[in-house]
């Protein structure tokens, strides 16, 4: 069964190709643009991993990482940040992250990170790659 | 507010823009790599249908390239903009400024930290010049001072700027379009006529705009220096 990712960004047109991405490397990604609509969207389909940006608008990333920690405690959240090193400007995250990225990401070392947050949880892994 | 914050905090909020921008070509690139990849393998499968909806695909994400890279190349000149502002190239820093041009820089240097607060900032693209005696970067803080009027209160409101003249005073009309709290920043802006930063010698004013209301003159002047 494929790992099922979620990813949390309000910048549409990133996380969209990016989802695209892990959808053809046999991963099975959503997207929520919005802290409110991916707690919205965890509650109904837990997801294995969660990818999620620190600055959005409305609900701000920090909020969104602790109230997804208070759902699922052991659910590994990699957080990312176009706002340089996320621990400078959010060390409640880097405690409770399973890792921090900066923007632009390189999909390599995000495929790494994933598997390894599979290894971590025991979670399913991605079904074989298509590319 | 003095100058070194307000370049700091604009910076700051283009840096961020300028990430996501990278983020989007560098994704955008990725996938018309990897579908391309797909295609030549379907091409050596004859599957011809599936070749067509991967060239299109491949069309997308490359024009989501070039829009990404025009974006970042505008956010690079407001950057630029407000480097000599502050004296990149060490010359006078004491104006004109063309007024438009300001709006125009500001719209994109702040527009990281206004959807923040979903501000929603907007400016003429193409306007003429309005030219002010005033430094451009006093222009700038005094806006940044408004934008955090707004975001004081909430934000949540489409701001329009635009470089214009009031009995023939040159300076910036700030419409409040917009938005679930636009009572709340009109009352602000109503409530803050004197903005507290600008340079030695000048000094800015918001006013109500003619008989609109909901838009307002930020007005730039000069004053004796020892009346700030």
């Amino acid at each position: 069964m494929a790992l099922r990712v979620l990813l949390i960004d309000d910048e549409t047109e990133f996380v969209d190709t990016l989802a695209e991405r892990l959808a053809l490397r046999g991963y099975d990604p959503r997207v929520a643009y919005s802290g409110q609509s991916a707690l919205q969207a965890v509650r109904t389909d837990k997801p294995d991993v969660v990818v999620l940006d620190m600055l959005m608008p409305g609900m701000p990333g920090e909020e969104t990482l602790r109230r997804l920690k208070d759902i699922f405690p052991d659910l590994p959240v990699i957080v990312l940040s176009g706002h340089g090193v996320v621990g400078d400007t959010c060390p409640m995250a880097v405690e409770q992250a399973f890792a921090c990225m900066t923007k632009p990401l390189a999909l390599k070392a995000l495929l790494e990170i994933l598997a390894a947050a599979t290894t971590h949880t025991g979670a399913a892994t991605a079904n074989g790659e298509r590319l | 507010m003095n100058d070194t914050l307000c370049m700091a905090r604009l910076l700051a909020s283009a840096v961020h823009d300028m990430r996501n921008l990278l983020a989007i070509v560098r994704e955008s690139a990725g996938l018309a790599q990897d579908i391309a990849a797909l295609v030549s393998k379907q091409k050596a499968a004859g599957d011809g249908d599936r070749l067509s909806a991967g060239n299109s695909r491949i069309s997308a994400s490359l024009a989501e390239v070039q829009r990404a890279v025009l974006q970042g190349a505008a956010l690079s000149e407001a950057m630029d903009y407000m480097a000599h502002a502050g004296g990149a190239d060490g010359r006078n820093t004491a104006g004109p400024c063309d007024l438009a041009r300001a709006c125009r820089s500001f719209q994109l240097l702040a527009a990281r930290q206004a959807r923040a607060v979903q501000i929603q900032l907007s400016s003429e693209a193409t306007a003429e010049p309005v030219w002010t005696n005033a430094p451009a970067l006093a222009v700038l803080r005094s806006l940044l001072e408004v934008f955090d009027l707004c975001a004081a209160v909430g934000g949540q409101v489409a701001l329009h700027i635009a470089a214009d003249r009031l009995r023939k005073e040159e300076g910036i009309v700030i419409d409040v379009r917009d938005g679930s709290n636009r009572e709340m920043v009109l009352a602000a802006l109503t409530g803050a006529p004197m903005l507290s930063s600008m340079s030695p010698g000048w000094r800015a004013a918001l006013t109500p705009w003619r008989d609109a209301g909901s838009r307002y003159f930020l007005s730039l002047v000069a004053c004796e220096a020892d009346s700030q």
